[in-house]
């Protein structure tokens, strides 16, 4: 399955087109990972969401890209992208 | 003669070229900080040669296009990390870069995956350097890659803008060449060859007469010019004088011609085997036929051993095609009846590709599946399209492509990611 980032015009405006505009308002600056945490999970980041204390956010660490809760000490330089929306199965 | 530099006044249309710095390179460091610093290269298919590099292995001396098998120990010895390309990852990369750079101009041309010619609003156009460096940090922080942005009153002399851009830090990515006193002291360093458009063919022979820099390239007379280098070198010094000859061109140009083509693996010699790389190369030339909404009217096969191992044997071969097309079923018969024509026993083929050719517009054509049978192969080769473009993989594909072919390129250091894929999203450790 693929999701893809720009629109297409037989989408918008449906039901679909609605979900992803909620889930990625912002295509270019929005990526899907996963995390070896939760394997079925999909991480929504944006880059483009400021930063602040108490949300989720992807690091970027010599050791590659980690997943943390930003603390009121954060190092704004060293956050790669914000989490803006994690999708998972119901446990 | 008078001084051609006179003709420079105004910059009131202003454009620039966003160009990626080592686009490839940056793509696999997109979700690898780790490889911050670290000399980085991304191979051709096949993992034949250098195609793009990180600062840190120019720093080393390893040229663009270098073979991989010279530079291989040399690499490892400095710890660089190589990449087989993964050209999928890098469109979708290239796609978001372009999606975000439209935002913030009137228009654009999207020139290469890594390279777009952009019109610079108004509020640009009072302090070009700032606007460049703005769109720098925008572009940076929303997809995570890189640019140089160089903003001139021409193409030709944006691109030199952008060279000096990435090579120079204290321009923070963003350079403005405007007329002036400045624009010829930068036109005096540029060697003749990296002007746009000059490069390797015409550069010996300019050189060879005393024109050896872009300085000197502006200043040479019109006629002479016109005589040897034709309109388009003409205009490419015009452009070096301020003058717009090569407008922005926001509808992307049908291509006249679309080739596929690859080295292979391993040497193929069996008439199967290299019957299906020519299916393969001629299924992904048609999804681009299609893709620019265009009809192949010829379609030529081409295959051949290496230069650099025993005889040289190379063919080739093109059938006019009856009725314009975009059917792959017609391509595909078409591509087989070339190569049986060219094919001979007993050779050690490294290379083939194919290419369509007479292009024309496919218009409007409604596509029934109960038509013709021609349009039936036309609406089946788009339905196969959106398919395998819906799924970000090919599942839908002829029979006789199914499976592990040993010419497939090799890719043994390939990431494997993508971001539109949800099977092959980036994953990352957390939070511990």
């Amino acid at each position: 399955m693929a999701v893809h980032m720009t629109r297409s015009n037989e989408i918008q405006g449906s039901a679909a087109g609605r979900l992803l505009d909620m889930l990625l308002p912002r295509p270019s600056s929005t990526f899907l990972l996963r995390s070896a945490d939760a394997p079925g999970s999909i991480l929504v980041v944006d880059r483009a969401v400021p930063p602040a204390e108490g949300r989720k956010a992807i690091l970027s660490t010599e050791r590659g890209l980690r997943l943390a809760t930003l603390d009121s000490r954060f190092d704004s330089s060293r956050v790669w992208g914000v989490v803006t929306w994690v999708i998972r199965e119901p446990s | 003669m008078g001084h051609p530099g006179a003709v420079l006044k105004s910059c009131a249309d202003l454009l620039a070229l966003c160009d990626c710095n080592n686009f490839f390179v940056s793509c696999e460091r997109l979700f690898r900080p780790d490889l911050e610093g670290r000399p980085v290269v991304v191979l051709s298919s096949n993992d034949g040669v250098v195609i793009s590099r990180s600062n840190e292995v120019k720093a080393l001396g390893v040229k663009m296009g270098e073979p991989y098998f010279r530079v291989r120990s040399f690499l490892e010895r400095h710890g660089a990390a190589v990449f087989s390309s993964n050209f999928r990852l890098y469109e979708e990369v290239s796609a978001r870069v372009m999606a975000c750079l439209r935002r913030f101009v009137p228009s654009m041309e999207v020139y290469s995956v890594d390279e777009a010619f952009l019109e610079v609003p108004p509020e640009g156009k009072k302090k070009p350097e700032e606007w460049a460096r703005d769109i720098r940090a925008v572009v940076l922080t929303e997809t995570g890659i890189p640019v140089s942005v160089g903003a001139a009153p021409t193409k030709t002399a944006a691109k030199l803008a952008a060279e000096r851009a990435k090579k120079r830090p204290e321009t923070g990515g963003g350079f403005a060449l405007l007329p002036g006193e400045p624009w010829d002291d930068l036109l005096r360093e540029v060697p003749v060859e990296d002007v746009w458009g000059i490069g390797r063919r015409w550069s010996d022979f300019l050189r060879r007469r005393g024109i050896s820099t872009a300085l000197r390239l502006r200043d040479a007379p019109d006629d002479r010019l016109e005589k040897h280098l034709g309109i388009r070198g003409l205009r490419t010094a015009w452009e070096l004088r301020g003058i717009r000859c090569f407008p922005i061109e926001e509808q992307e140009k049908p291509q006249k011609s679309i080739q596929s083509s690859r080295s292979f693996a391993v040497p193929v010699r069996d008439r199967e085997s290299l019957a299906e790389a020519v299916t393969e190369f001629t299924l992904t030339a048609g999804r681009r036929l299609r893709s620019q909404n265009s009809l192949a009217g010829s379609l030529s096969v081409s295959i051949s051993t290496s230069r650099f191992r025993g005889s040289f044997f190379g063919a080739r071969a093109e059938v006019a095609l009856e009725n314009p097309t975009d059917s792959d079923i017609t391509l595909i018969g078409a591509a087989a009846g070339a190569l049986s024509s060219i094919y001979r026993e007993g050779h050690d083929y490294e290379k083939a590709e194919v290419c369509l050719g007479s292009l024309s517009s496919a218009g409007t054509v409604q596509l029934s599946l109960f038509g013709k049978r021609e349009d039936r192969g036309a609406a089946l080769s788009r339905a196969a399209d959106r398919l395998n473009g819906e799924a970000g993989r090919r599942l839908l594909l002829p029979a006789a492509l199914l499976g592990e072919k040993e010419w497939h390129p090799r890719k043994d250091r390939h990431s494997g990611m993508g971001l539109e894929d949800l099977e092959t999203l980036p994953v990352i450790s957390g939070e511990k």
